[in-house]
């Protein structure tokens, strides 16, 4: 069986470590502690290490999904948890105070960890006076072509949708 | 009609001026600590008291949260429970982590120390500070 590994990354409360239970086939490993920064977030708990689940897309392919703690304060831990991934998905949550920010800084940390980075906007519903295009005007500006979704985390289909884009991008470029 | 009683997920200012007494104490009864840093569980730093500036007390907090619910999550999956303390140790010192079990605010110290300390001596102290500051904790939260 080949084995891969697959990242996501983004923002706290975005949605990583429900997107990756969504999605995991096994009970997910987390390691949550009680979220004490409730200006960041209003949730009462937080990924402070890693989550870790599995999901078979056939019976050759096994894909570990990783999920990273979100505040900056535990960078240090993103490039270990990316090292060897097939890619890194980042979560934004729509309804933040500045998303845009926030997909600033991930772009540039995970970047440079992975060069395959998809982008999946969540909350959409929460804050639906704020266009989605805002993500895409930010990117063309500064010509980077990541894939972007708008996608509940909660729904297995919308985060298989992520991974599936990761895979068929690498296909892709390696048929260049 | 039931009443949930909530206490702020920060502890309060007067927790952080007993712990600091409480790790001044630590330090003065165990020789060999260089520093101690008091924090929450997701990473943010409480209090410290250092005799070694080299060390940024907020990378720490968030290194030494990140390194403690990695372990207890490997433990889990092993069935093991209730993992109080880790100990790592070094060519040049010892680093413990260890976890201030409080029901209200989960916390934890970080304490590095040289290579001489005595570690049966130092566990044995960080014990008793770590149940003093939970009791303290209880005893000083007060509901939302």
């Amino acid at each position: 069986m080949q084995r891969y590994k697959i990242v996501f990354g983004g923002a706290m409360g975005a949605g990583k470590s429900q997107a990756i239970t969504s999605l995991s086939d096994i009970h997910v490993l987390a390691t949550e502690a009680l979220n004490t920064d409730e200006h960041a977030h209003s949730k009462l708990l937080t990924t402070v290490g890693i989550d870790y689940g599995e999901i078979a897309l056939d019976a050759e392919t096994c894909i570990g999904l990783y999920g990273t703690p979100g505040q900056d304060r535990f960078s240090f831990i993103w490039p270990i948890i990316g090292e060897g991934a097939l890619g890194i998905i980042i979560l934004l949550d729509h309804s933040a105070a500045n998303p845009v920010a926030d997909l600033d800084m991930y772009i540039n940390d995970f970047s440079k960890t992975s060069t395959n980075l998809i982008i999946g906007i969540t909350h959409v519903d929460m804050k639906p006076e704020r266009p989605i295009s805002i993500y895409r005007d930010w990117l063309t500006a500064r010509q980077l072509l990541y894939p972007l979704f708008s996608i509940d985390a909660r729904v297995k289909d919308d985060v298989l949708l992520l991974v599936e884009t990761m895979i068929a991008k690498l296909e892709a470029e390696d048929a260049y | 009609m039931s009443i949930q009683v909530k206490t702020k997920r920060v502890p309060p200012e007067a927790f952080i001026r007993q712990a600091e007494a409480s790790i001044q104490q630590l330090m003065g009864n165990v020789a060999g600590i260089q520093n101690v840093i008091l924090a929450s569980t997701d990473g943010f730093e409480l209090c410290s008291v250092q005799r070694n500036d080299q060390v940024q007390g907020s990378k720490l907090a968030a290194v030494s949260s990140s390194i403690l619910a990695l372990v207890q999550a490997f433990l889990g999956e092993i069935q093991f429970t209730g993992c109080q303390s880790m100990t790592l140790e070094a060519e040049n010192g010892k680093a413990i982590i260890a976890a201030v079990n409080s029901t209200n605010h989960p916390m934890l110290l970080v304490i590095t120390t040289s290579k001489s300390v005595l570690l049966g001596h130092l566990l044995h102290a960080l014990k008793a500070c770590t149940q003093e500051l939970a009791l303290y904790d209880q005893q000083l939260s007060q509901p939302q």
